[in-house]
């Protein structure tokens, strides 16, 4: 061993006006946001946003066509090689011929750092059978496979497509509780990706928004609740105050107002008709993604958070 | 999780290890590699029997003994152009699948998601898989050459196993361990560039096979200058410059000054031997003029056509390794 477990180099994400095009079709453009070292970020979007483009990017699997995204912060001083990301691809992918047992061989042959134990539990705590061919595994088991690979590389960042999809309701829980507390117990970065915003395990602190290929949203989950706030009062067609309104929604005689706002806590009110209350995580995702479909496809996210 | 089973293990500085990839190409290829080894042996064992057989035989009159023997030295021809034909087979079915179905499959995700790069996962995985594949065909020569040799020492002039033709020389010596190398080579590169697997068997096929027949019919004569020969027209007849050229490029007339003449054809009226070489000499024919590589150039040439495979090997290698690199995924 080379000093026993390495001092963890945890690392950071960030894009710079990353883009990816398909044909014609941009799946991803002028995406640029930054997730600290530690964080467990969540990738929200619906479908056919570009998260899966988004990681694919991220995890190398694809080469953008704008911008560049990086991964791991230069070592600080020490000859550390690089991050190193495992990445949790969408189908799932492993050998057919392989047993579970052989992925996780293979893990082990091929990878610098591995923890044996830590595969191999995962795999026992959720009874995937070792010795059964991998194109003979269900839906679930195959992802649980692949995360006892991508989690006995031990590796500084875990990228996550859609991790809990084939799951059934009760692994879904339990598979959240421990991923997240394997990885808090070595600062691992976790960025994951979801289409179901009520599934967001209450651990994620960091959030980044995609609607069609555009980042509308991205940030630190406390600052931006902070930042956020429903502005309630008489119908109207602006909000009052000097504050960004990310989405209007008007009933017969009243409207309501999510303004972004730069203080802490509920925007100073003049006016004494107008109410100030607190925005929640998915209210505050469900509006920005519907103010995206608001608006005309072309102006979609143009105005996003820097 | 207690600490003593939180093992970590770290990789030696020679990573990924040599058992370690042995392992891995074991454990994806086994399939191919048994094939691989049941077609050697079939095909060894046969030619072994057509071997025997062969040195059997007992021919006073060499015409009556190709025409009593024809199917088995047709058999024995028929097992040579199998064994040089293999190699294609290696570019179809072992070269072109190793990058593509990973790719098709999304499992390439998996191989380069270690901590091993696409180059280096390529080179190694390339590296045992050539030294298998190679090994293969050493054995499959071995059998092949005692079987070109037996052809050689017994096949009569009718059944054209001389040093003019193709298959000794491509038989005799080593050549087909190259070959394969060369086909393994190209088949990953067309495999790593083309990204799907059914075409990139079919163009890893045709590639290889068109290579393999240019290089022979249209390279091979040139590997190095042909050497030019006169021989004197006189009363016996010309001399035969050499016996068992291993390529006669052309023959051609010359005066006495060594320059190109035209054939008088009226001189093939002449039926006598002596009239014939008046009647060249007297339109001022003097010397036959031969173009041909020398029989004792075999070896070389068989260096040379080793070398060319090498050549092929090592561009194969650099394209496979350039398509890799670029990991951009084929989307649906």
């Amino acid at each position: 061993m080379n000093g026993g477990p390495a001092v963890m180099e945890t690392s950071s994400l960030c894009a710079e006006d990353l883009g990816k095009r398909y044909r014609k079709t941009w799946a991803l453009r002028e995406c640029t946001f930054d997730v600290p070292s530690g964080r467990v970020a969540a990738l929200v979007g619906p479908n056919g946003a570009g998260k899966t483009t988004l990681l694919d990017l991220m995890a190398g699997v694809l080469e953008p066509d704008t911008g560049s995204g990086r991964v791991g912060p230069a070592p600080t001083g020490a000859a550390t090689p690089s991050a190193r990301v495992a990445y949790l691809a969408q189908d799932r992918p492993l050998y057919s011929t392989f047993t579970a047992a052989d992925m996780l061989d293979f893990g082990r042959r091929f990878n610098r750092r591995w923890d044996q134990a830590r595969a191999f539990d995962w795999l026992d705590t959720f009874d995937v059978p070792l010795r059964r061919r991998c194109d003979r595994l269900s839906g679930g088991q195959r992802t649980q496979v692949a995360l006892a690979l991508a989690l006995g590389a031990s590796p500084d960042l875990l990228l996550l497509d859609e991790p809990l999809a084939n799951l059934d309701p009760i692994v879904r829980v339990e598979v959240a509780r421990r991923l997240l507390d394997l990885v808090a117990e070595q600062g691992t970065t976790i960025v994951l990706s979801t289409h179901v915003v009520a599934e967001l395990p209450g651990r994620v602190d960091y959030l980044v928004v995609l609607v069609e290929g555009r980042l509308v949203l991205a940030g630190d989950i406390d600052d931006l609740l902070a930042a956020h706030a429903y502005l309630e009062g008489p119908r109207s067609n602006d909000a009052p105050g000097p504050w960004v309104t990310v989405r209007a929604s008007h009933s017969e005689r009243r409207s309501r107002f999510l303004v972004e706002h730069s203080g802490d806590g509920p925007p100073p009110l003049t006016h004494p008709t107008w109410q100030a209350t607190p925005v929640g995580l998915e209210d505050l995702i469900m509006d920005y993604l519907q103010a995206a479909n608001d608006r005309p496809a072309d102006l979609a996210g143009v105005d996003h958070r820097g | 999780m207690s600490a003593a089973r939180h093992r970590q293990s770290t990789g030696a500085s020679g990573h990924p290890r040599l058992r370690d990839v042995g392992w891995l190409v074991w454990r994806q290829h086994r399939l191919l590699i048994v094939t691989a080894a049941v077609v050697t042996l079939v095909l060894c064992v046969l030619q072994l029997l057509v071997e025997r057989q062969l040195h059997g035989l007992n021919c006073p009159d060499s015409d009556q003994c190709a025409v009593a023997n024809g199917d088995l030295f047709t058999r024995a021809k028929w097992l040579l152009e199998a064994v040089v034909a293999t190699p294609a087979l290696v570019a179809a079915f072992v070269g072109a699948p190793l990058v593509a179905r990973e790719i098709e499959q999304g499992t390439h995700i998996v191989a380069w998601g270690q901590d091993i790069s696409p180059r280096r996962w390529l080179l190694s995985k390339l590296a045992v898989l050539g030294a298998v594949m190679a090994a293969f065909a050493a054995v499959l020569w071995a059998c092949a050459r005692r079987l070109a040799e037996a052809l050689t020492a017994t096949a009569p002039s009718t059944v054209d196993f001389s040093r003019f033709s193709r298959l000794p020389f491509e038989t005799l010596a080593p050549l087909v361990v190259s070959y394969c190398v060369a086909a393994l080579a190209l088949g990953v590169a067309v495999g790593a560039v083309v990204r799907r697997t059914l075409p990139a068997v079919a163009i890893a096929a045709a590639l290889f096979v068109g290579s393999w027949f240019a290089i022979g019919q249209f390279v091979r004569p040139h590997y190095l200058p042909a050497a030019r020969s006169l021989a004197p027209v006189s009363a016996a007849g010309v001399d035969s410059v050499e016996p068992n050229p291993l390529y006669l490029v052309n023959n051609s007339w010359a005066d006495a000054n060594g320059h190109v003449a035209s054939y008088p054809d009226g001189c093939n009226q002449v039926q006598d031997q002596v009239a014939w070489a008046a009647c060249l000499n007297s339109h001022g024919v003097s010397h036959r003029v031969s173009i041909y590589q020398p029989g004792r150039r075999e070896a070389e040439f068989e260096l040379i056509e080793a070398g060319l495979y090498g050549l092929l090997a090592a561009a194969g290698t650099a394209l496979a390794v350039a398509a890799t690199r670029n990991r951009v995924r084929r989307r649906p």
